[in-house]
């Protein structure tokens, strides 16, 4: 051990390191705290401290500024409340809050001030200083939604497409796999990642239990997605205030890609419980509190926050003029990126009227509305199709999905519908027994096993057969064996033919005429 | 909501009623004394907050830390405070009125922390030092710390010039991620 340590190194490392050291006199702008309260100090004297900006305690704690009274200034501590006394000493650090980004916090766990928890060390190398807090971009840095991002699961693929740029809801009772259906979108984006053109997630856990992030790391690491994801943790042992920026964290580091003309996905699970957090700091700020004891401005907080997901303008000479562009950005910036944003929100017992619920639901672009009666009928993903929607995605669904999953949704409500009356009982007509037959048939056709996203390519062609009516002499037990057979022989027989004809965008009569011949060929077989 | 507006209301009609009565300097070493008595029991602040005590205990300790000597215009002004139930933000009013009197007569306050006591000499040469880049009255507290190891810490009002080894170690500490 002793021969692999060079001393005069290491001292040489250290000289170095300490030559770069600013020790000389410094002058501080400081306050006094006057009062200290379950996560939340009032500092007098600080007459200049600005909103948003870090403070520093002797002990290095760190603290936000979040109220600028006349006599006071209330700041949010990022660490515990038991370390700060009266009496201490606070100063400005002349920063607003901020988080390092880089490439090197790919394949990392951190919190929400850009530290890392995984145990792995130091984030190291080049680091650009994002703001937590910054303006989404105006109007003319913008573009339409018109690129998929594909997320692997039929049923939001063909019904309830998202496109990059887009804000998608994923709303839900508890255990109702609102986690699994953004999970499974990380997952699908490997294949992105292997082909070069990566879509870089970003995964923000607020107020989830330690164990519960410690296993989606594992599930990301076992299919590979920890290379071009981060996860930004602000577990429920953490104050309100990390658990509050934990999502502005995961936008900073999402504008990041963005703004470098590249693509990212950012999950905030769940923006129910950032509320709860800002609604208790809020509180203790003695800031009014509004319908539900939340604060009048808890929907600005969402809405400034989901604004941020945006796809950028391609033409380089305008997205370079880009509004609110962080110093750091300056030089860096290139058009076309993208930032797709999926918030999650859990209901009460199904209750999507409730104020936080709403709230989310006109600001984002749509949402997937997970039904935990679906869910036990054992439809997963149990997406409720008749109250799901994607108001802009359906202009960024490849040319074959759109063609052969066009009037899936609309089949599918009045599937439900007509269930539903068919459960009192009398004959059914021809017309109505065969509608229920196929939507019973496309029911079982959407229902995907967890964590197992599908390319879009093969969800064209079982959607087909679905559609179509060509399961029609399948029986419904027998529609996944049925998948799984007609998936393989596509696979080795019409890979070239069909499969990367439809990846390509093409749908034509002769790749239908041979999905049609194969589908044929397989219900003979069962 | 801003509540900070309460305290600077209250702390300017205080100096306007103690310069009416020609007391601002009583109301103002009265003032220090009661923001002492805060920094020293933090527990004064909890009394004053809390819904079970009652106004004339809270008057009674208010008048206790603003010194044994009677004065029948502080009296009134505690006794005003204590009626509109604003008592909780009685220290936040000390604070400001001690700001708006220095700034009336061009006060500034300052504080010396030093690892040893300093001689007179030295004193002065550092006092001279602050009197040179700003006019004005200092009013100078002193204080001998010796976790700094070395070197000073001078407080003028909010900025602090930290010249101690203490914050040199932790610099180096710091950056060396110990």
């Amino acid at each position: 051990m002793s021969d692999t340590i060079k001393v005069s190194e290491v001292s040489e490392m250290l000289r170095m390191q300490l030559d770069g050291i600013d020790t000389s006199v410094q002058f501080d702008e400081v306050g006094t705290v006057l009062q200290i309260s379950d996560g939340v100090a009032r500092i007098y004297g600080l007459n200049k401290a600005e909103a948003n900006e870090l403070l520093e305690f002797e002990d290095g704690m760190k603290a936000i500024v979040m109220n600028l009274e006349e006599d006071n200034v209330g700041a949010v501590l990022l660490g515990p409340s038991s370390h700060v006394k009266e009496g201490f000493t606070v100063k400005r650090t002349n920063r607003v809050a901020s988080i390092m980004v880089s490439e090197s916090l790919l394949g990392r766990v951190i919190n929400p001030m850009g530290e890392a928890i995984d145990g792995k060390g130091v984030i190291a190398g080049e680091m650009l200083e994002m703001p937590l807090e910054r303006k989404a971009p105006g109007v003319i840095f913008r573009q339409p939604v018109n690129e998929p991002l594909q997320t692997g699961l039929k049923s939001v693929d063909a019904m309830i497409p998202i496109g990059r740029g887009q804000r998608e809801l994923i709303i839900g009772d508890r255990q109702t796999g609102k986690t699994s259906i953004a999970i499974d979108a990380i997952i699908n984006q490997r294949s992105n990642y292997e082909a070069g053109k990566p879509v870089y997630c970003i995964y923000v856990a607020i107020g989830q239990k330690g164990s519960t992030v410690a296993s989606i790391v594992n599930k990301l690491e076992e299919h590979g997605a920890m290379p071009y994801t981060v996860i930004v943790a602000a577990n429920a042992s953490d104050p309100a205030a990390l658990q509050y920026y934990a999502p502005f964290a995961g936008a900073a580091i999402g504008e990041y890609f963005r703004d470098t003309g590249r693509h990212a996905l950012v999950v905030y699970d769940d923006l129910s419980k950032q509320a709860v957090a800002y609604r208790e700091v809020s509180l203790i700020l003695r800031r009014p509190s509004g319908r539900e004891a939340y604060p009048g401005d808890i929907f600005y907080l969402h809405s400034r926050l989901l604004e941020r997901a945006a796809k950028i303008n391609a033409q380089q000479e305008v997205a370079e003029k880009m509004n609110d562009l962080p110093e750091c950005l300056k030089g860096k910036v290139k058009g076309g990126g993208s930032l797709t944003a999926l918030p999650v929100i859990e209901t009460q017992a199904g209750d999507v009227s409730a104020y936080i619920p709403t709230n989310v639901i006109s600001i984002t672009d749509g949402q997937i509305f997970l039904d935990t009666d679906l869910f036990n009928q054992g439809n997963r993903p149990a997406i409720n199709v008749g109250i799901s929607v994607s108001r802009v995605g359906g202009n960024a669904q490849i040319k074959p999905m759109k063609k052969v999953a066009g009037t899936l949704k609309m089949d599918q409500a009045q599937f439900r519908e007509l269930e539903a009356f068919t459960k009192f009982g009398g004959d059914m007509d021809p017309v109505t027994a065969m509608t229920i037959d196929k939507g019973q048939k496309n029911t079982r056709l959407l229902v995907q096993a967890l964590h197992e996203p599908m390319p879009v390519e093969k969800q064209v062609a079982v959607l087909y057969c679905g559609t179509k009516g060509l399961l029609k002499e399948v029986p419904l037990t027998k529609v996944h064996e049925f998948e799984v057979k007609f998936l393989e022989m596509l696979e080795l027989k019409h890979k070239e033919d069909v499969l990367d004809v439809l990846k390509s965008g093409v749908i034509n009569d002769e790749v239908s005429e041979i999905i049609e011949k194969v589908a044929a060929q397989i219900v003979q077989g069962l | 909501m801003n509540v900070g507006m309460i305290s600077s209301r209250y702390a300017t009609a205080m100096l306007g009623f103690a310069t009416q009565q020609k007391l601002e300097n009583e109301f103002y070493e009265r003032a220090k004394l009661v923001c002492v008595h805060f920094d020293a029991q933090p527990k004064l602040m909890q009394v004053l907050e809390s819904p079970v005590v009652d106004l004339a205990t809270k008057k009674q300790l208010l008048l206790l830390a603003a010194g044994s000597k009677k004065n029948a215009s502080f009296d009134k002004f505690v006794q005003m405070v204590i009626d509109n139930k604003r008592e909780k933000y009685f220290r936040t009013i000390m604070l400001k009125y001690i700001d708006f009197y220095r700034d009336r007569l061009n006060i500034y306050s300052g504080k010396l922390i030093t690892a040893t006591a300093i001689d007179a000499k030295l004193e002065k040469k550092l006092i001279s030092v602050i009197e040179n880049r700003k006019e004005g009255t200092l009013e100078l507290r002193k204080e001998v710390n010796p976790d700094l190891i070395g070197g000073f810490i001078l407080e003028v009002d909010n900025t602090r010039w930290d010249a101690s080894i203490k914050r040199q170690l932790q610099a180096i500490k710091n950056e060396l991620n110990f």
